[in-house]
């Protein structure tokens, strides 16, 4: 128990301060829960607009950051593919901002991305699991994506360099993103020996081995990256 | 295990209480991209040539307040090397319903268009750049230098700038012509020359803008030719447009340059349009036509001569970072009765590092 593994190929640092007890029986007796809080234990740094040549104009102001927490994704790792019901989601684009910037959908899902901006952006991905362009369009308007295959789709904006954003596909129910205070909760884990990985786009992978008892919750925390001992 | 699990969680518990703000992203104080360029040229007549560039752009600031530095090398197709800084200028901005800019120092060149979109291999749609950058014009003052039509300039100088949501306005003071280039880090340069510009555009709807810019100030200093006895002055009018709409980009620029010579003044004008189409994620194709009408002026007359060009390609992203372009040139000189033929490829790499 408790043991950390690594992987993801931007791993910054990696390992976790896992704390684990058993919490109040849950109701389905064939699964468990897990729970946990993620905390991010050093300042993280967003890329801001700049460039040599700005347009004519003069930018509007940036949007006022989130939770960095909200910016996690926690997922039980190597599960095997499920059947999942698609979900609609989307990522707006406002004050050249992806906005979430971080989203986890299932296998099927549909993404909008809404431009709010009052000038144009050209949202793309060249990821294999799925690229796609979807040229320039203007404020209140949308375009859709449905996201087939498992895996990590790093997405841009052809015309803001500084704006990014991941959407990270799951072939299986075991993922949740944690709400601004950080607390998570993973339903309906199949009990055993189970990995949890806590993602984050700059602090890589952090990957926990747990037991995971029926009918039983265990909890689990993250501190991204964990400190120097 | 137990005991493996109490060690676990002590050690949890020693961690400190982290702060709200740690949990907020805060813009990066540092940012830094580079780009890098490598191009192959070859003529019908078996001639090839390699150029390279590479350059990094540096900001340290917090939004609203920026010192930005861009140091540039570059390898020109007959093999000398070049280093120059381009850009070290302090920028201030004030976003909201009237946004303010200001930018001084050695700042990006406030005149036309093609300065300010394809500088930067990335961002250019083709693999060469319009040719009112860089070609000389015909000789308009005996045994003087020649000018460009426009060019890459990067004056020392301030620039303000304001602008609403459907229009901009601007102001400059340099010390460069943008007929004569100066260089930094150049051992030989023109003369400085006060040049004023003012400039501005509206923008009816998003993705269409359309400017224009005046620019005023001298261009050839007493004693750079043998006739030249007072500092002559040349004005510089430029329209420009640039359009946007889902999977296509066109842009273009016409320049109009009223040149004082010791043989009276001289107009040169020039235009160029380009453009780049999306054909699926990752292919795009792109153009540019060009024209630059010159006199070229003799002794009591002058001529009338042309410089014409045209350039297609064909772009690949492997990456995000990294673009393959192949393309074709042919580009007709001044006083040339015939076109000159040029295939290319080119290696673009570019990354936002921070």
């Amino acid at each position: 128990m408790g043991n950390g593994a690594r992987g993801g190929p931007r791993l910054l640092a990696v390992a976790a301060l896992v704390t684990m007890g058993v919490d109040a029986p849950v109701q389905g007796q064939e699964t468990a829960t897990v729970q946990g809080r993620v905390e991010i234990g050093i300042p993280i740094t967003a890329r801001r607009p700049t460039t040599a040549y700005p347009t004519r104009s003069v930018p509007a102001p940036a949007l006022a950051p989130g939770s960095e927490r909200r910016n996690v994704v926690i997922y039980l790792r190597s599960a095997l593919p499920q059947g999942v019901a698609p979900v609609r989601a989307s990522i707006r684009q406002r004050n050249e901002t992806f906005t979430p910037r971080v989203l986890a959908v299932t296998v099927g899902s549909e993404v909008d991305f809404p431009n709010d901006d009052p000038f144009y952006h050209n949202v793309f991905s060249l990821s294999r699991v799925r690229s796609f362009n979807l040229g320039r369009y203007p404020r209140g308007d949308t375009r859709r994506v449905r996201f087939d295959r498992p895996g990590i789709v790093k997405v841009f904006c052809e015309i803001h360099s500084h704006m990014s954003a991941t959407v990270m596909v799951f072939d299986h129910p075991w993922f949740a993103m944690p709400d601004e205070s950080g607390r998570f909760v993973l339903d309906g884990v199949p009990p055993g020996d189970r990995q949890v990985t806590a993602w984050h786009e700059r602090l890589g992978d952090t990957t926990v081995t747990l037991r995971a008892e029926a009918g039983r919750a265990v909890t689990t925390d993250f501190v991204l990256p964990v400190p120097r001992q | 295990m137990r005991r493996h699990l109490l060690s676990v969680a002590s050690v949890a518990c020693l961690a400190a209480p982290l702060p709200v703000a740690a949990q907020e992203a805060r813009p990066s104080v540092l940012a830094i991209d580079t780009a890098a360029a490598i191009e192959q040229i070859a003529d019908f007549d078996g001639n090839v040539a390699t150029g390279l560039s590479m350059d990094a752009l540096v900001s340290i600031g917090r939004p609203g307040l920026e010192a930005i530095v861009w140091p540039v090398a570059q390898r020109f197709n007959s093999g000398q090397w070049v280093r120059d800084v381009w850009i070290a200028t302090l920028r201030y901005e004030r976003p909201g319903p009237v946004g303010v800019r200001l930018d001084g120092g050695l700042i990006p060149s406030p005149v036309g268009l093609a300065n300010l979109t394809v500088r930067r291999p990335h961002l250019n749609p083709t693999i060469s750049q319009p040719s009112s950058l860089f070609a000389a014009l015909p000789p308009l003052e005996l045994r003087a230098p020649r000018p460009t039509l426009l060019g890459a300039v990067y004056p020392l100088g301030t620039q303000i700038t304001v602008s609403g949501s459907r229009w901009d306005a601007r102001a400059a003071l340099m010390d460069t012509s943008p007929l004569r280039r100066r260089r930094i880090l150049s051992r030989t340069n023109p003369p400085r020359f006060a040049t004023v510009l003012v400039g501005g555009g509206v923008t009816p709807v998003v993705g269409l803008r359309l400017g224009a810019s005046v620019t005023r100030g001298g261009w050839l200093r007493e004693g750079e030719g043998p006739a030249v006895t007072a500092t002559q002055y040349a004005t510089i009018v430029t329209i420009e447009s640039e359009f946007a709409f889902r999977y296509t980009r066109v842009a273009g620029e016409w320049v109009r340059d009223r040149i004082e010579t010791t043989l009276g003044r001289r107009v040169a004008s020039g235009w160029f349009v380009h453009g780049q189409q999306t054909l699926a994620p990752r292919w795009f194709a792109a153009g540019r036509i060009e024209r630059i009408d010159s006199p070229l002026v003799l002794q009591t007359d002058a001529v009338e001569q042309q410089l014409t060009g045209v350039e297609a390609v064909l772009g690949f992203r492997v990456t995000p970072d990294l673009t393959v372009r192949i393309g074709h040139r042919a580009r007709r000189t001044f006083g040339r009765p015939a076109y000159d033929h040029q295939a290319a490829v080119s290696l673009v790499w570019w990354r936002r590092w921070m």
